[in-house]
């Protein structure tokens, strides 16, 4: 069982740089905007695609944070292999926080995913023309027209979707972590600092 | 664009007079949407300062996207012609289960064409008119169109 009234120290360290919490909290909200926009807002999609750049260039950041940032930024050290990520699922259900410091075998992955759909989205989205000649993707002339017309769109929409299902599931193991685990992640993400028991 | 325009109208009232095969439908009605988009390909890059404004050549597309808008496009949809009956077409089949939204945004594509002609004297009138109508394409294509 866990304990923590009981342990005798606390440590305060860092987790999270201020260039990952800022590229968090901006693609929290540049996603929503992305998203909200593209399925509900003005026919003419400015401001979609405002949002859609703004997701571009946060994923450039964060995608060359990963090689020269902070050490729990960097994607040497938060993807694991697939040994780490067995042992780590053995151990999910426990009631024990697995104790990381950084992105989890599994969290570390479903970063990467995220990423991944993340960079899909705006490459599709870059490349879309839905021939109405008012929202063209600024990349669409340059591609041949079956995947500017039919496979750009095509793959815009279902990753839309998939993505919202993977965030569902990103918040569903915050909410796990919290209830189950009894760690709050959310709060590492806003000020940087965890306690980790001695 | 008078020949084409000549062509199309033959067309329509051809569809009228026989019973058309669904191919020929699909073709007509994709050839009345690209002339739609040949219009378009003037006006929306001036409207977005892709290309310099030029009223003569903004007037002859407003002309004509606004007299093709008055088209009445329903005989080229016959029953059996959507994604789900053959390989050459993008019309999802919610067009026949729901014909009044369908011709309710091709009304407004009708409504916003007129206003073409008046709106493409200077550059600061056409762009809204460019941005009002293109919507109009956007709506019925995500409702209707399938990718
Ligand atoms: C009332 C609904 C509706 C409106 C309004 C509309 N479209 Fe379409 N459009 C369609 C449908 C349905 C298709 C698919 C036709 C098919 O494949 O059989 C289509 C297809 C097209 C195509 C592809 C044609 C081809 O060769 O396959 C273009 C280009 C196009 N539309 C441009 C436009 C433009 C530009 C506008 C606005 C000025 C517009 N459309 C307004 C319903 C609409
Ligand atoms: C309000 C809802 C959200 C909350 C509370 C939340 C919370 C968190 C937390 C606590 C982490 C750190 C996880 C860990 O400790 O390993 C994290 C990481 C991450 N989240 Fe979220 N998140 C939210 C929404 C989103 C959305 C909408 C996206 C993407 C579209 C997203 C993408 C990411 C990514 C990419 C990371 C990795 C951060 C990095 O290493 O740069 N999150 N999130
Ligand atoms: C990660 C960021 C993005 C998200 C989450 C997103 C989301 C969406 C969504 C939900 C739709 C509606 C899809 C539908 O139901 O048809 C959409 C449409 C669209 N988006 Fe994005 N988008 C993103 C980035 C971009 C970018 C960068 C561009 C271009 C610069 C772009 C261009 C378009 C276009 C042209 C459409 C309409 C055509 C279509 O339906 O595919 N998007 N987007």
């Amino acid at each position: 069982m866990k304990d923590t009234a009981a342990s005798p120290a606390k440590k305060t360290v860092t987790v999270w740089d201020p260039v990952v919490r800022l590229f968090h909290w901006l693609l929290v909200a540049a996603f929503a905007a992305a998203w909200g926009l593209g399925e509900w807002g003005p026919n003419q999609m400015t401001w979609h695609f405002y949002a859609g750049y703004a997701i571009a260039g946060l994923l450039a950041v964060r995608l060359i944070w990963g090689f020269v940032g902070s050490r729990t930024a960097r994607f040497s050290h938060f993807l694991y292999g697939p040994k780490a990520v067995a042992d780590y699922l053995r151990h999910l259900p426990s009631k024990e926080s697995s104790g990381h410091v950084g992105h989890n075998p599994l969290g570390g992955w479903s970063v990467l995913v995220m990423l991944g759909l993340l960079i899909v989205q705006v490459v599709t989205g870059l490349t879309s023309d839905p021939q109405d000649y008012i929202n063209v993707g600024p990349l669409a002339g340059s591609v041949p027209e079956s995947i500017s017309t039919s496979w750009a769109p095509k793959i815009h929409e279902f990753v839309a979707t998939l993505l919202l299902i993977v965030v569902g599931i990103h918040i569903a193991a915050i909410v796990y972590y919290r209830t189950w685990k009894g760690v709050n992640l959310v709060k590492p993400m806003i000020t940087g600092k965890k306690e980790v028991g001695e | 664009m008078r020949k084409p325009l000549l062509a199309l109208t033959f067309t329509l009232a051809a569809s009228a007079a026989f019973a058309q095969s669904p191919k020929d439908a699909v073709e007509a009605r994709q050839g009345f949407f690209d002339l739609l988009g040949a219009q378009m390909a003037v006006l929306a890059p001036m409207a977005q300062g892709k290309m310099d404004f030029d009223a003569a050549k903004a007037q002859t597309a407003a002309n004509n996207i606004a007299a093709l808008a008055k088209v009445d496009i329903s005989p080229l949809f016959v029953e059996g012609t959507s994604v789900d009956d053959m390989m050459e077409t993008h019309a999802k089949s919610e067009i026949w289960s729901n014909m009044d939204l369908f011709m309710e945004k091709a009304d407004a594509l009708h409504q916003a064409a007129a206003e073409m002609p008046d709106a493409a004297g200077s550059l600061e009138t056409l762009q809204p008119a460019v941005g009002k109508l293109g919507g109009t394409c956007k709506s019925c294509h995500d409702e209707f169109r399938s990718k």
